[in-house]
């Protein structure tokens, strides 16, 4: 029942967004002209004609740390909810868990995951 | 209570969100064109309206009747799709935000929240972390290589700075042992301290997840204008172009800054003494001071953004992410250590 | 100072091929196009002229030997300069192992000249795209050049061929590129090495001008860079030739848009030289050009000041700038009546004198003015998001100051002593008092702190300037008197200016670098051949070199703390 109201506010933005992007085109002028829809790439020719290519990112082994710390997020919310009542044992458990974690965040700093990744692919 | 009762209730509360999304986020372009223009020592927008007042009506227009283009070899469907993901799950935040006490009118017991339910943080954070779609996709259809770079840069931050807030928000939780966002305001009352004066450490951190997932400087960099012209949207033009920057800069900002209340300052308190009490200026007004009080902390927390905006440089993307790892994180491990020490002692 | 007997002598004894020629304005090595690199390696290793200033080629328009290729080089430690000369048909040997500043130096000279360097790594065009044929310095191109595209006015699109009287333009202008043309110099600019490749520019708000680069990108990483120049080439050399030299003063206006004043003092002061009037001058012209100058400086560092705090994202910091630069504006308006292009020197002094108050101005703001840098530096200097962005970004040593012909600010920073204004005096430089900040790590930080501290230098200068001329009265001439008329006419326009022949390279510290004028006469009213050597031009030849491995945010600090003007670089 608590859901309904996120339901229709999720659908009151959904219809109000399609509206928000067609009202240009409803009130706009529609003036076709050569090069309007080139994409914009300083006012030159493109020298590759799409942007959809592959494009290193220096940020990958982040990418999967965060799907590990994110998961591990997880497991502490309902944690921190019940702390109080799980007295010493819930402490201590949990301290070990986030000395494994933090283990893992050294490790990972030591082997310079955490600067950015530019000279793995060399050219 | 009705069904007809919690369908109007329910349709009130809806009316109110979309009010704060379209109106005062609007509105907000003027406050900030007003603020920067005074950091700045200028008069800022003054011709629309006395002092600029109609600016944000006559940039509506403005933006609404430009020409619809979409660029050659875009996406159509990604191209719209994007400022559908940026939009929506962003203003979804605003479900979870409890804006003031339970009211009692009509008869009805009402609490101003639309969408009451035991996990209201981590449903803010859910919806907080799906904007990076919006970016991302805008990035990969509109195919420039400007949009690219500028989308990439987006998630690269958002990949960082996730985890941090996540990690800085479990302090809260564990002193108020609920992850309900009104339960955690009415544990901060029941406590009767805020909890920015027990977790320092924990604040400043979402301060600064903040600023980073909203894209304020110091870490605009996703649209950089010296550097990407303006990033991701560099292809979008008119209200399309006008809804990223209403989403990220103002809605964003205005449900996080909701957020970092209801964690840290209580939310609709007033002014708290800690351990001691609070004291209400506003007290004749009864519950409806409540509201108040909440504005005016979202209000300066929206201001201290403006400020930091308005005076820093900007970083530069590995700085960024190295921060958030290097600094951020391992401070918020540490908050959540004292923050285990520190949890039994509070009563309640 | 030019290089000395000694010097001359010397490197006659070690090199005998060689002929030395030294008059009071230059002093020159003669030597033939095969002995060229071997002289140019000895005269830069075993004499010390280490740093490369300009290199150029004027057209004799004789039958044998047509092109004289010049070679300007300054020795920092004795400070002094020599013109290496040779004579070709049409190729030279590329210098750009001993310098990299004369491979751009060869490519202009190719684009403009058509001389071929053998053993130039990529000889491209340096402003023409690379599909236009002619070679528009040569003495044989016109001045209006090669009449080829029809390009109607807008009014005659609009009206049609009906239009009469001076609405009618002619309709054949001179080749213009197509998109096809940029795109085939675009591709031979640059080999696709990494992923893609980025244009970065001309119409970008972060390139300070219409500059187009291309960034080689893998990732966020620039692999290699190349910059195409040229969307501002106004031919400025050529027109020189085709102007008395007085007219030719509105041009220098236009080359570095930011410091007109400076430019304008330079080409005077080259002309002076050349005329032999420096010493009948008047003080009271010295002091005011100098102090003008010194305002300009300051206007032009504001401006840079504030995009570069813009190109990091501190857009305060810009508005805060252009407030106290409009102030300088406004009072520069009031002196000469111009803002931007404003031509107040002339050649014997100046336009005309201070007009009451002006002084008063002048010093209130130098007076105010201080307080409020040292607020932008509160904002900036000790900012940790400031230090992170500029430190150790865009190293340059010493060595690479040299090799790749850096003046100005841009060597200073790297803790190399080079400031025309300490150097070689000229007007009233020498005989101000004040310092010559340098750097140590030449990073754009130190650039940055330098740039700075030259303003605090340019209010100490003025502040003396201020003072002189208050003890000077209204009455003392500002312009120079002609002893013989008849042999030498100096007026206001400048009409009727007959310069003997001769050549000199005379130059002056622009806030941008060194702005060296080139001027071979041959008599009479126009110069024969003018090189300009821009500042900008080459500080922008290491951009490529500092931009390896960086990302593309670092683009816009080394960019904006080399700080180049594309009026001045294309001309």
């Amino acid at each position: 029942m608590a859901y309904i109201g996120l339901l229709s506010l999720l659908a009151v933005m959904l219809g109000l967004s399609v509206i928000l992007i067609s009202l240009n085109w409803l009130l706009g002028p529609k003036k076709k002209e050569p090069y309007k829809t080139y994409p914009y790439e300083c006012g030159v020719p493109l020298y590759d004609d799409t942007a959809q290519t592959t494009f290193h990112q220096g940020y990958y082994i982040l990418g999967l740390l965060l799907l590990l710390f994110d998961i591990e997020v997880a497991y502490l919310f309902p944690w921190a909810v019940v702390y109080n009542f799980l007295g010493v044992f819930g402490f201590i458990e949990v301290f070990l868990f986030l000395v494994i974690l933090t283990l893992g965040l050294v490790y990972a700093w030591k082997k310079e995951a955490l600067d950015w990744q530019f000279d793995l692919e060399s050219l | 209570m009705s069904i007809v009762a919690l369908g109007i209730i329910i349709a009130i509360k809806v009316v109110v969100i979309l009010a704060i999304i379209l109106g005062i986020g609007a509105y907000l372009t003027l406050v900030e064109r007003k603020v920067a223009a005074h950091i700045q020592r200028r008069p800022g927008p003054m011709v629309v309206g006395w002092h600029g007042l109609l600016q944000p009506l006559a940039d509506g227009i403005k933006l609404l009747t430009k020409e619809d283009i979409l660029p050659s070899s875009a996406n159509f469907l990604l191209y719209n799709l994007a400022i559908v993901m940026a939009l929506v799950p962003a203003s979804l935040v605003f479900a979870v935000v409890p804006f003031g006490p339970e009211i009692h009118v009509f008869g009805y017991d009402i609490k101003p929240i639309l969408t009451d339910v035991n996990i209201g943080i981590i449903m803010a954070f859910a919806f907080g972390s799906l904007a990076v779609y919006g970016v991302a996709l805008s990035g990969w259809a509109s195919n420039s290589k400007y949009a690219l770079i500028g989308a990439l840069r987006k998630a690269g931050i958002i990949i960082s700075y996730e985890v941090v807030i996540t990690f800085a928000a479990l302090g809260p939780i564990m002193l108020a042992k609920s992850l309900s966002t009104y339960d955690i305001v009415m544990a901060q009352i029941h406590q009767k301290v805020w909890y920015i004066f027990l977790q320092p450490i924990s604040f400043v951190v979402f301060v600064f997840a903040l600023l980073a997932e909203t894209g304020r400087v110091p870490f605009d960099i996703q649209e950089a204008e010296a550097e990407l012209v303006t990033g991701f949207t560099v292809e979008y033009g008119g209200m399309k172009f006008g809804l990223f920057p209403l989403v990220e800069w103002y809605v964003e900002v205005l449900s996080l800054s909701s957020i970092l209340t209801v964690l840290y300052l209580g939310g609709w308190s007033p002014i708290n003494i800690p351990f001691v009490g609070f004291v209400d200026p506003f007290f004749f007004l009864g519950p409806w001071s409540g509201f108040i009080w909440f504005i005016i902390k979202v209000t300066i927390l929206f201001l201290l953004v403006l400020w930091l905006h308005w005076t820093l440089p900007r970083y530069r993307i590995d700085q960024i992410t190295t921060i958030a790892w290097k600094v951020m994180l391992p401070l918020a491990l540490f908050n959540i250590l004292i923050t285990a020490f520190i949890a039994p002692l509070l009563r309640g | 100072m030019q290089a000395s007997e000694k010097t001359l002598n010397e490197i006659k004894l070690r090199i005998p091929y060689v002929e030395v020629k030294k008059d009071k304005l230059i002093s020159i090595v003669y030597v033939q196009k095969e002995l060229l690199i071997n002289t140019l390696k000895t005269i830069k290793e075993d004499f010390g002229f280490k740093l490369f200033i300009d290199h150029s080629v004027i057209d004799t328009l004789e039958a044998q030997n047509r092109f004289e290729a010049f070679y300007i080089l300054y020795n920092v430690d004795t400070k002094e300069r020599i013109v290496v000369k040779t004579k070709t048909e049409h190729s030279l040997p590329s210098i750009e192992r001993l310098w990299f500043a004369g491979k751009w130096a060869e490519r202009e000279a190719y684009d403009m000249f058509g001389i071929h360097y053998e053993g130039h790594e990529h000889l491209v065009r340096a402003f023409m795209w690379d599909t236009y044929s002619y070679f528009p310095l040569r003495k044989d191109f016109p001045l209006q050049g090669y009449e080829n595209v029809e390009l109607p006015s807008l009014n005659e699109t609009v009206f049609g061929d009906n239009l009469t009287g001076t609405m009618n333009y002619r309709r054949t202008h001179t080749y213009v590129p197509t998109l096809k043309d940029l795109e085939y110099t675009e591709k031979n600019r640059i080999k696709k090495k990494a992923q893609v490749v980025l244009n970065w520019g001309p119409l970008h708000p972060g390139t300070h001008g219409t500059m187009w680069f291309l960034f080689d990108l893998e990732g966020e990483r620039v692999v290699q860079t190349d910059v195409i120049l040229g969307q501002l080439h106004r031919g400025v050399e050529k027109l020189a030739e085709h102007e008395p030299y007085q007219q030719f003063l509105v041009y220098t206006d236009r080359m570095d848009y930011i410091s007109a004043l400076c430019s304008n003092q330079a080409w005077t002061v080259a002309v002076e030289r050349l005329l032999g009037i420096e010493d009948i001058v008047p003080l009271k012209a010295k002091y005011i050009r100098t102090m003008m100058s010194e305002l300009q400086r300051i206007n032009s560092h504001l401006l840079w000041l504030g995009t570069y705090a813009l190109d990091l994202g501190a857009l305060t910091i810009f508005l805060y700038a252009f407030k106290e630069r409009e102030k300088i504006m406004d009072i520069i308006e009031g002196i000469t009546g111009a803002r931007l292009t404003i031509s107040y020197t002339r050649i014997g002094g100046v336009r005309m004198d201070l007009p009451e108050g002006a002084l008063e101005v002048i010093e209130s703001f130098i007076k105010f003015f201080p307080k409020e840098l040292k607020d932008w530096e509160k904002i900036l200097s000790r900012n940790r998001i400031w230090l992170k962005r500029n430190k150790d970004v865009g190293v340059l040593t010493k060595e690479d100051i040299f090799f790749y012909g850096l003046t100005g600010a841009v060597a200073r920073g790297s803790g190399v002593f080079y400031d025309i204004r300490k150097l070689e005096p000229y007007d009233a430089y020498g005989m101000v008092d004040f310092d010559v900040p340098l750097g140590e790590n030449g990073d754009c930080y130190d650039r940055y702190l330098v740039r700075v501290e030259e303003m605090r230098q340019s209010v100490r200068i003025i502040e003396q300037c201020v003072q002189k001329l208050k003890t000077m009265s209204k009455n003392e001439p500002f312009m120079a008197e002609s002893q013989d008329p008849k042999k030498l006419r100096l007026t206001l326009d400048g009409i009727g200016l007959k310069v003997p022949a001769g050549e000199v390279y005379s130059s002056g510290e622009n806030p941008r670098g060194e702005l060296g004028f080139y001027i071979n006469s041959k008599g009479g009213l126009k110069p024969y051949r003018v090189k300009i050597r821009p500042g900008s031009f080459y500080n922008l030849c290491v951009y490529p070199h500092l931009m390896e491995n960086r990302y593309v945010a670092d683009a816009v600090t080394i960019l904006a703390s080399l700080d180049p003007v594309v009026g001045e670089i294309d001309r």
